[in-house]
């Protein structure tokens, strides 16, 4: 604003000489007046100017000042949203019990707004228990049953439905609480809770009692963003839940896994299958509906049922009945509510009155296969309620159901192969019983010839065999061999063997020559070898008692012993090629025969490498050696002891260690012998009677005198008269008569110097039965078959032995 | 081996004792055969006869068939068990009427 300025000018009036002068002072006045009033314009507008600055200034200051206070006003509100965010995000990292977060957030947002009441709902869609909290002061407080029932309200799914907030300022105008409200609620601020993708998970209130209130933005704006935590540690706790109960499940699964694999009782396994899962899941029921391979009928094998649930019970048939309603090969039947679930029309009314029965409302099943075979269904029952089963719930079920499959199996399997086991078993019991029979064929004949034998087999049923065989009453055929492997398969190959040996036995080309009896087995067994890798080795020797003489061969078995008085030798047989690995063709010079003797007394010990090849306990092998000294210091045991001894003695070198293999071994011994010569048959009664005396003296029963004088007789009168007059060297025209008697058995050989006969053929009218009683001869031979256990004639039948016994 | 041959009527009566064996069979055949005419029953006395083999069982079928060629009937009398099981082995008994030491014939 202008404001007016006087100025007084000094004017000296002696200067005033005259009128010009005084006109040039006037002038030279106006002239300074007229210079003071431009001056004083010239201020005026400065100081209009400055004015006019100033009172912008003053604006422009009145705005800074406005401006900060806004701002100030600004970060104070920033702050106490920042303080407030704060508050409640540390409460939520503080803790995962969504409970204690809730009522901690609603007790500090109750606080800070100053409000009666502050809650929190978070819906449970699942159990239809929602999770209430609730803050309120004096006489605001409502019991948890009221306010739980606040989602049922219009205003929670007016939020829920709208995703908005919901603000009244006064509930006594607003359209949606007017007339509604019981209680002296006034004002209601309700905001929803939202997920990162904006996904409903709640909503947060404030209640004013009583005196209305109007929500500020700045309120609104504040519970929003209290609502974006309380959303997060919603959704922290949620998956903090998820997690937790899918560690607990994959415990579970683990533990029923390990269980699975760690036995083989199915009962047990599934029995605590169905109490766990049952439990985990807080099922009603839990059951395994089982069918029957063979009849495809389906029952219930094990089952939980929750405390006051009534169990429907094991063995129950049919019990599922869902899986009517579902498709089939599905990987699971899920029923939320029966009673709501359109697919019950495929029930006819006695399922769906057996359904309702069991009081369930929720079902879930899920198939129990295992490589596309249904061994039957994991199934739960929820009573009385409904429920969802979520997808977890259905993929963690199919993981238990997958494995409880694998035990179903595994059990079907175990049962079969116990089965199996079982008679495998038996039939290797049988077959042992088998193979000793088989193996204790010449168990006669060791009586008669001072031979022992001892057997150990190592498993039931043993890859090592021996064979004794009177080929005459002097002469015997020793067989002991050991097939690689043992068990079962070299069991059966020891079958072969011994069926193929005796078939050898009988055919004096081979039984009587043992490089063509070991080259025969070995060609059968290589025969056989095209279906499998087995060998075998054998040692087979002829045995001539009287003179004492062994033919022998040998297909890559241990040399036998000799023990010859003080000395204990090893035979050398140059051992060939085990049998069964080369064919006729390829073994080239075959086996090579030896020829050798024993004197009276001496003793001949063949046996198989269990005997040379035992570790002792620190694993090392017992040296061979031992068995030669063995056979040195047990000379003086009978001949019957000895095997047993020898065993006694290898357990000793071996320390006690198990038999790594089967133990078998034979021992012979020269018998002493009786013989005499006949020139004339006039010498056969006299002869007859003198053995015949001996042979009482040896036991014989007087009873048996008349049949064996008899037998005696007809021997050898024939051959007397079929063998004298046709001898070949007339140097040795007389009969040889060897007998010796054992342990019960009268063994004779008659010997004489004729071409022999066929006895093959002549002796085939063994039966004295079937000789016309009409008949004037013949009845020579037959006699001799009535008379004797047994009558055997050397190959070219010159020689023959009988054998009586007692 | 011992044989008394007597001539009763129409019974021709045998005593053997010994052996009849091969070296005797002959030698039975001989003496006992030819001596077989219109007797009614041929009776061999068998109380001393100690033995016999296959070749004797034969000389006694040999005998059965002469005397049924003249309708005689032939039986073996006071036979000792040892021979009798021999007979009865080689089923003579079924030919001839055998009868033991004290049994009557």
């Amino acid at each position: 604003m202008a404001t007016e300025e006087s100025k007084t000018l000094s004017f000296d009036f002696s200067t005033l000489r005259d009128i010009d002068s005084c006109l040039k002072e006037v002038m030279k006045l106006q002239k300074q007046l007229e210079a003071e009033r431009k001056t004083a314009t010239k201020k005026e507008q400065v100081m209009m100017q400055s004015l006019q600055e100033s009172k912008q200034m003053a604006l422009h200051l009145q705005q800074i000042t406005e401006a900060l206070a806004k701002e100030r006003k600004a970060v104070l509100e920033k702050s106490e949203r920042e303080r407030l965010l704060w508050k409640l995000i540390e409460r939520i990292n503080s803790s995962f019990d969504l409970e204690h977060i809730l009522q901690s957030t609603v007790d500090e947002l109750g606080h800070h707004f100053k409000v009666n009441r502050c809650g929190i709902i978070i819906p449970n869609y699942k159990t239809n228990k929602d999770l209430v909290r609730e803050f309120a002061i004096g006489e605001w407080k409502r019991p948890k049953e009221t306010y739980s029932q606040v989602s049922l309200s219009v205003l929670y799914r007016t939020v829920t439905k709208t995703l908005e907030p919901l603000i009244i300022n006064d509930t006594l105008t607003h359209e949606l609480t007017s007339g509604h409200l019981s209680e002296d609620l006034r004002s209601i601020l309700m905001v929803p809770l939202l997920q990162h993708n904006n996904e409903l998970v709640g909503v947060v209130y404030l209640h004013q009692c009583r005196k209305q209130r109007n929500w500020s933005e700045h309120e609104l704006s504040l519970l929003q963003a209290a609502a974006g935590p309380i959303a997060t540690a919603v959704e922290k706790s949620k998956l903090f839940s998820k997690a937790k109960s899918w560690a607990s499940r994959e415990k579970l699964l683990n533990r029923l896994t390990s269980r699975i694999r760690g036995t083989l009782n199915i009962n047990v396994i599934l029995e605590r299958t169905v109490a766990e899962l049952g439990q985990a899941l807080v099922a009603s029921r839990c059951f395994i509906n089982i069918i029957d391979p063979k009849t495809s009928r389906e029952q219930i094998s094990h089952e939980y049922s929750a405390t006051k649930v009534e169990p429907l019970g094991v063995k129950k048939e049919f019990p599922l009945i869902i899986n009517k309603m579902a498709e089939k090969n599905v990987d699971y039947i899920a029923i939320s509510d029966i009673y709501k679930d359109p697919r019950i029309v495929k029930l006819n009314e006695k399922e769906i009155e057996q359904l309702y029965k069991t009081g369930a409302r929720a079902f879930l099943a899920v198939p129990l296969t295992f490589q596309r075979k249904l061994y039957g269904w994991l199934c739960f029952h929820q009573c009385d309620t409904p429920r969802s089963w979520t997808s977890e719930e259905i993929n963690f079920i199919q993981s238990i159901a997958s494995q409880v499959s694998v035990t179903i199996n595994q059990a079907e399997m175990v049962e079969q192969l116990t089965e199996y086991q079982t008679k495998l078993s038996r039939e290797l019991k049988q077959a042992a019983q088998l193979q000793s029979v088989l193996l204790s064929g010449g168990a006669d004949i060791k009586k008669n010839l001072h031979i022992a034998v001892s057997y150990q087999p190592h498993h039931n049923v043993s890859g090592d065999f021996y064979w004794i065989c009177e080929l005459a009453p002097h002469i015997i055929g020793i067989l002991i061999g050991d097939v690689s492997g043992k068990g079962p398969a070299a069991s059966l190959l020891t079958g072969y063997i011994i069926g193929e040996m005796k078939g050898l036995l009988e055919n004096q080309r081979t039984s009587w020559d043992p490089a063509a009896f070991l080259t025969s087995l070995s060609d059968s067994i290589y025969e056989q070898n095209q279906y499998s890798d087995f060998y075998a080795t054998a040692w087979y020797g002829i045995y001539d008692i009287v003179e004492g003489k062994i033919i022998c061969s040998n297909a890559g078995h241990p040399s036998p012993y000799l023990m010859k008085g003080e000395v204990v030798e090893r035979l050398n047989d140059e051992p060939g090629v085990p049998m069964g690995l080369l064919s006729a063709d390829d073994a080239v010079g075959g086996y090579v025969q030896k020829e050798f003797y024993l004197n009276p007394s001496d003793r001949m010990v063949v046996f198989t490498d269990g005997f040379t090849e035992q570790r002792q306990l620190n694993g090392t092998f017992v040296p061979e050696s031992w068995f030669k000294d063995a056979l040195l210091t047990h000379k003086k045991y009978t001949l019957k002891d000895l095997p047993e001894e020898l065993i006694r003695r290898l357990k000793i070198e071996s320390q006690g260690a198990p038999a790594d293999d089967d133990r078998l071994i034979i021992a012979i011994e020269m018998p002493e012998c009786n013989t005499l010569k006949l020139t004339n048959q006039n010498e056969i009664n006299e002869k007859v009677k003198l053995i015949i005396e001996d042979a009482i003296n040896k036991s014989l029963p007087l009873a048996l005198e008349p049949s064996l004088k008899l037998g005696l007789v007809e021997a050898l009168y024939n051959s007397f008269r079929h063998g004298l007059p046709n001898a070949k060297d007339k140097d040795k025209n007389y009969i040889t008569v060897s007998w010796w008697i054992n342990e019960g058995t009268f063994s004779i050989t008659i010997k004489d110097p004729g071409p022999g006969f066929n006895w093959q053929v002549l002796s085939k009218n063994k039966n004295i039965k079937d000789v016309d009683v009409l008949s004037e001869g013949g009845r020579g031979l037959p006699l001799l078959f009535e008379i004797f256990n047994k009558v055997v004639w050397n190959p070219s039948g010159n020689a023959v032995g009988l054998t009586m016994k007692w | 081996m011992n044989l008394d041959v007597q001539d009763k009527e129409d019974r021709l009566f045998i005593r053997i004792g010994g052996q009849l064996l091969y070296s005797e069979a002959d030698q039975f055949k001989e003496e006992v055969l030819p001596k077989i005419g219109q007797h009614s029953i041929v009776t061999v006395d068998c109380e001393k006869l100690e033995f016999i083999d296959s070749a004797g069982t034969g000389a006694i079928v040999r005998l059965w068939k002469e005397c049924r060629m003249v309708g005689a009937e032939l039986e073996l009398i006071r036979v000792i068990p040892e021979v009798q099981k021999l007979l009865h082995m080689t089923r003579l008994h079924q030919l001839a009427k055998v009868s033991g030491i004290d049994e009557v014939a």
